[in-house]
């Protein structure tokens, strides 16, 4: 718990959602035309707002704002979340000679890990994605990957630095 | 859950980055390791920033295999067209160029100058003045020469498949940096390897000579291959599976991947990347059309322990499947 005089980041939140609630269900459903799909996003962004420690809910000027686009970010995690899985189990069963048993909570972490990645690469700058992936998932040497991106390799780690500051940025800072 | 150190200045992250893509080059030297480690040490900032750029790097650990890979290309690509535009083409020529290196500056000079050159996926048929008939196969350049009584066909690169008007007077001559393959009425094929020209013969015979080596007559069937300083060496060909290029396609007959895959690249827009030893023990039969190479490499990543991650229109990698 954080030591705040004043209001408590609880009692913001309380106000918020009676507030903006019906608000954001309602434009919620307007965008999907599904009653039931809006009421779960918007009880979703609400505990997305919890679990964010940087943002200072007190000093949100247009909380509207604010909360379509946690809502509409969190659309695309589930648009995104749910290609990944289905991509992955697709390559699965193509794959499953040595049918290995994993546990619904394995998977579950794993499809996890996957959206999160996908969404850090699928808003990187291409050149900097592309050195980065050849880098870090097919292990080819800086060279190497100069020579397929046209690039010098001093180049190539730059690319891969930036692409850490900005796997970073979405881990860490919630941007704005 | 909120650590004290949730904020750390953008600088610093960008020096744990630098360091941190320093340090996994391979490159680095001891006294940079020496300088990292000091620069790790003078501050718990940039010692956390480190650890931030460790655990993010492993996060990758779970898309490192097949499964991962494909869930990642899915979301990655949404929809490229089916069709590169014309400035990916242009792109992806420069880029394998580049990538493999093919040609010496001055080289590619000459083919692009060459009197005829086809592009990456392109076959050409021509007619030549004394009716024979050449077929160029992709990415190749050939010039032509009838002056002073002579038929003469300069293979600068790639293969051409020759359709000989007989013509007593005038040998036909194809000629190679490598050597020379004269006929006086008959198919054959020549084909600009790397440092290598191989000869096969389809109909009639042919006479294949290398620059400082003996001539040696192939018969239909036949082929020999022309090499710098080497012998020149005669061989029994398949020839329908070597002609088979004319109707845009590949016969195979349990051949090594890399080896398709090295043929497929010379008709597919766009890098191939693959590491000969991983993907060595694969064998591949069947016919491929050459034509549409994306749907080659389709069927193989379907039917073979393979797998291919399109980066972008212009490289695909080709793993093995663990």
């Amino acid at each position: 718990m954080s030591s705040a005089n004043t209001p408590s980041r609880t009692e913001i939140l309380r106000t918020l959602y009676l507030d903006h609630q019906g608000w954001l269900q309602n434009w919620l459903r307007h965008k999907l035309g599904c009653h039931h799909q809006a009421a779960d996003l918007a009880q979703e962004t609400f505990c997305r707002l919890l679990s964010v420690s940087r943002v200072d809910l007190a000093d949100l000027k247009t909380p509207r704002a604010y909360l379509t686009t946690t809502a509409t970010r969190l659309l695309i995690d589930q648009a995104r979340r749910q290609k990944v899985e289905q991509a992955y189990l697709e390559a699965l069963s193509l794959a499953c000679e040595e049918n290995r048993s994993i546990s619904p909570e394995q998977h579950l972490e794993v499809i996890e890990t996957l959206t999160l990645i996908a969404g850090m690469l699928a808003t990187m700058p291409e050149k900097p994605r592309q050195a980065f992936m050849l880098s870090r998932l097919e292990n080819l040497t800086y060279p190497e990957i100069g020579m397929v991106l046209g690039v010098s390799s001093s180049m190539v780690k730059q690319y891969i630095a930036l692409a850490m500051v900005h796997c970073h940025d979405i881990a860490y800072g919630e941007g704005a | 859950m909120q650590s004290p150190a949730t904020n750390i200045a953008p600088g610093i992250i960008e020096q744990a980055a630098k360091w941190h893509a320093q340090v996994h080059s391979g490159e680095a030297t001891e006294a940079e390791r020496a300088e990292f480690e000091q620069w790790r040490q003078e501050d718990a900032t940039h010692a956390e920033a480190y650890a931030r750029m460790e655990k993010l790097w492993s996060r990758f650990d779970e898309a490192q295999d097949a499964p991962g890979k494909a869930a990642l290309n899915a979301v990655l690509k949404p929809h490229r067209g089916k069709r590169m535009k014309t400035a990916t083409r242009i792109l992806s020529l420069l880029a394998v160029t580049v990538a493999a290196g093919l040609a010496s500056q001055t080289q590619s000079a000459r083919v692009m100058r060459a009197d005829y050159n086809t592009g990456i996926g392109e076959q050409r048929v021509i007619q030549l003045a004394d009716s024979s008939r050449i077929t160029l196969d992709t990415h190749s350049a050939v010039n032509v020469d009838f002056s002073h009584g002579q038929r003469r066909i300069e293979l600068l690169q790639g293969k051409v498949f020759v359709d000989v008007a007989k013509d007593k007077q005038r040998p036909f001559i194809v000629e190679t940096a490598e050597g020379t393959a004269r006929a006086l009425g008959t198919q054959y094929a020549v084909r600009r390897q790397k440092k290598a020209t191989q000869v096969t013969v389809i109909e009639s015979s042919v006479e294949a000579c290398g620059l400082q080596s003996e001539c040696v007559t192939l018969q239909p069937g036949e082929s020999a291959r022309l090499q710098r300083g080497l012998a020149l060496t005669k061989a029994q060909a398949d020839v329908q599976a070597e002609t088979a290029w004319t109707r845009f396609k590949l016969v195979a007959d349990d051949m090594p991947l890399p080896l398709l895959l090295k043929e497929l690249q010379r008709y597919h827009r766009g890098h191939l990347y693959f590491n000969d030893e991983a993907v060595g023990n694969v064998h591949v039969s069947g016919v491929f059309a050459l034509d549409d190479t994306a749907h080659t490499l389709k069927v193989l990543a379907d039917t073979t322990p393979v797998v291919m991650t399109q980066y972008t229109p212009w490289l695909t990698v080709i793993t093995a499947i663990k």
